[in-house]
């Protein structure tokens, strides 16, 4: 029953991620809109996007590799499994033991290296431009991440995002300097990789540009459920419960999802476009911040 | 505004040179004219219009003393095949080309040139990143070709031409009444400030006063349209910066003057409204009452529209010798953008002035059938216009129509050094840059 419940909220899972990755986007763009006083398109524009896109024939520049064709699937790709690993409404999925920290990191970079690559194959200006400063912030980022692992992994003894999350749940008031540090080292990280949206796609078009644009929608609800479940796992299910903490599990989810809607939207009407070295001072700060984190668990772990 | 009729001064080429050479007042534009090269020095007080005969060699360049003359000594030499000798640039301007023959306004055109498009030179150090002319969205149809060192620019270049309309051989041997519409649509952004200066020079030149209510209801038009292109200024470079919201709020306004100018004049941006002898139409009933509702609605919300200027300050800055060489304003963009925002009550306070002080009743008078050469010159949002026309019993036979983005563009070129690529769009955007003005 157990194995059987696990497979089903693993399903559930993945389909409430593949259906909220573009409504997300959809409402983040709806509602930055509002906040600039357009009427904005509807939330849902991104699945007729997709749609459309889809049904497009993809041109490709002439001097282009196969880069062009295969790694839009590669980013594609790695973005939807790191999705089905990081837990959104319950505990005790089926792939709970895969959900490794270091995994999704390395899923959200294989995703961002691919994306890059394709910005990179037709060799026009732009694309390039557009590429190093995605692997400029994203080689940031990823450091700032690191090192916000290795303090939850310090201080939970795991690497597993559902040990994490549990023991979050766990003691839910435990708000320890260390763990501060690590959520607004978190956050700034996904501040910036919310703001921040290179021209990656200039270059490709159809079917490879739908896969960018998924891959680019997957990456911010990743970023979201992450902090979610690392930090703020109110409402999430444990592992085998029941149908009714499941429905609680996922309105505290879409809750959660609103709030930091609002929370990006906000943030970026007040500070208006993030330039490029301000982006990467912004990861520096979180830089330091995940190394404060590590410093501060550390000192806690040592104390008597 | 104001217009003089001008008595140009014939220069033999020694004078020219050493007028050159005297680099004490500014070069405003520089045409050819029935085998003569003419250039206008100095400011709206006192221009001074000087000419020289071009011989089988050409004439003697400016550029070398004055960088302000490279554009038109290029334009000239596409137009009307003369030679600027000892020219710092001797690449096409606006013929790429693409045209059934070459030097159109020379008295004996010649064969098509071969078909290329004026090429860059960059170092071979620099990366070289290259924008337009197509650049999506509504922008003027420039080719930019930054060469970058990682994310900073070293250099600006530029390549026009893309909106070349003819206009100068158009208007030739027109009356300024049906030239008026090709002098309107030099750019689309000051066809008010074009209109006006076209008018202005044709009557002096043919000695003819506009009725004052015309001269009045020109003054509204005017000063209608400054704010809405310092508004849209302001609202590409609040968009450029990410200030969706402000952007917004400036764009609001804009199009609501836009209204009130459809509704009071007839047409969006008054295109047409402004004839050689007068005004095309009087102001429709009510539209007084439009367009003051309008500016109360924009003065309420004036303070709650000023750019924050973090990131302006410092980019694209005109040093004060750049400043004299092109007879512009020194500073950096925030300067601009403060020049900008300080203009726009002005400007609104001088629309409500010319609506409250449009007394008579007439419109516009007829064109006399005279002779006489003059200059037409108006302030507009970007800078001056200025129109030269000169007229032989009633028809154009020469004309040059200047926009400010010639001066606009070329110190875009000059000052865009040292910003990051990033910033490029804002940098663009502080200056008001039309490409079709150029063109012509």
């Amino acid at each position: 029953m157990t194995v059987l419940g696990a497979l089903a909220a693993q399903v559930l899972h993945m389909a409430l991620m593949a259906a909220a990755a573009p409504t997300l986007t959809g409402l983040l763009r709806w509602f930055q809109a509002r906040m600039a006083g357009h009427i904005g398109s509807s939330p849902l524009q991104p699945w007729q996007d997709f749609a459309r896109l889809l049904r497009k024939q993809s041109v490709r520049a002439e001097d282009t590799s196969a880069v062009t064709t295969e790694a839009p699937i590669v980013s594609a790709a790695a973005l939807a499994v790191a999705a089905s690993l990081v837990p959104s409404f319950t505990l005790g999925m089926t792939f709970a033991r895969f959900a490794d920290l270091l995994v999704i990191a390395g899923l959200l970079a294989l995703g961002r290296a691919a994306s890059a690559l394709v910005a990179m194959d037709p060799g026009a200006a732009q694309g390039g431009i557009a590429a190093s400063r995605t692997l400029l912030l994203g080689g940031l980022a990823e450091c700032a991440l690191l090192l916000v692992l290795f303090a939850l992994a310090l201080f939970a003894g795991s690497l597993n995002v559902e040990v994490i999350a549990a023991m979050r749940i766990e003691i839910a008031g435990d708000w320890r300097v260390g763990l501060v540090f690590a959520l607004a080292a978190t956050l700034l990280v996904a501040l910036v990789d919310a703001m921040r949206r290179e021209m990656l796609g200039l270059g490709v078009s159809g079917s490879n540009l739908a896969l960018l644009e998924l891959a680019d929608a997957l990456r911010l609800l990743v970023w979201l459920d992450l902090i979610g479940a690392l930090f703020l796992p109110f409402g999430v299910a444990l592992a085998g419960a029941g149908l009714g903490e499941w429905a609680i599990g996922i309105f505290a989810w879409l809750l959660r999802l609103l709030v930091f809607v609002v929370v990006l939207v906000l943030s970026q009407t007040i500070v208006g476009s993030l330039g490029l070295a301000a982006a990467a001072r912004t990861l520096g700060v979180a830089l330091l911040l995940g190394m404060l984190a590590v410093m501060f668990v550390l000192a806690d772990m040592s104390a008597p | 505004m104001s217009a003089v009729a001008v008595q140009r001064q014939s220069v033999t080429h020694d004078q020219w040179q050493r007028l050159a050479r005297v680099p004490t007042s500014p070069l405003l534009a520089l045409w050819a004219d029935a085998g003569e090269v003419c250039a206008l020095f100095g400011d709206a007080g006192a221009p001074l219009l000087v000419a020289t005969c071009v011989d089988e060699d050409g004439y003697p360049a400016l550029s070398p003393t004055h960088p302000a003359a490279v554009w038109f000594e290029r334009l000239v030499c596409d137009l009307w095949g003369h030679v600027p000798v000892g020219g710092i640039d001797a690449r096409s301007w606006v013929d790429h080309g693409t045209w059934p023959l070459s030097r159109p306004l020379a008295s004996r055109p010649g064969p098509p040139r071969v078909r290329e498009t004026p090429e860059f030179s960059f170092e071979e150090t620099l990366d070289q990143v290259s924008i337009g002319p197509v650049r999506g969205g509504i922008e003027p149809a420039v080719h930019l070709r930054l060469g970058v060192a990682g994310e900073t620019i070293a250099r600006l270049q530029l390549r026009l031409g893309y909106t070349h309309k003819g206009t100068l051989a158009l208007v030739r041997g027109k009356s300024p009444r049906a030239a008026a519409r090709f002098a309107a649509r030099v750019s689309a952004a000051a066809t008010v400030a074009h209109s006006l200066a076209f008018a202005q020079a044709a009557e002096a030149a043919s000695g003819c006063e506009p009725p004052q209510r015309a001269q009045a209801l020109r003054e509204v038009m005017l000063q209608i349209e400054a704010v809405t292109a310092t508004l849209d200024a302001m609202a590409a470079m609040a968009e450029a910066m990410g200030r969706d919201q402000l952007a917004t709020r400036c764009a609001w306004h804009g199009e609501a003057l836009r209204r009130a100018s459809q509704f009071a004049f007839g047409h969006r941006l008054m295109m047409d409204c402004i004839v050689p002898g007068g005004v095309a139409g009087d102001l429709a009933p009510g539209g007084d009452a439009a367009i003051l509702r309008t500016l109360a609605d924009l003065t309420a919300e004036l303070p709650a529209l000023r750019l924050p200027e973090n990131r302006l300050a410092g980019l694209g800055t005109v040093t004060a010798e750049l400043a004299a060489l092109f007879s512009v304003q020194p500073g950096d963009a925030a300067t601009r953008a403060a020049h900008r925002f300080a203009a726009l009550s002005q400007q609104i306070a001088h629309t409500r002035d010319a609506l409250h002080g449009a007394p008579g009743d007439g419109l516009s008078t007829p064109m006399p059938t005279a002779s006489g050469e003059a200059i037409g010159w108006v302030e507009s949002d970007a800078g001056p216009v200025w129109h030269w026309l000169r007229l032989e019993h009633g028809q154009i036979e020469g004309a040059f129509l200047s926009d400010p983005a010639w001066l606009n563009w070329q110190l875009v070129e000059a000052v865009a050094h040292g910003s990051a690529i990033e910033d490029l769009q804002v940098l663009l955007a502080s200056f008001s840059l039309s490409a079709s003005g150029v063109d012509l």
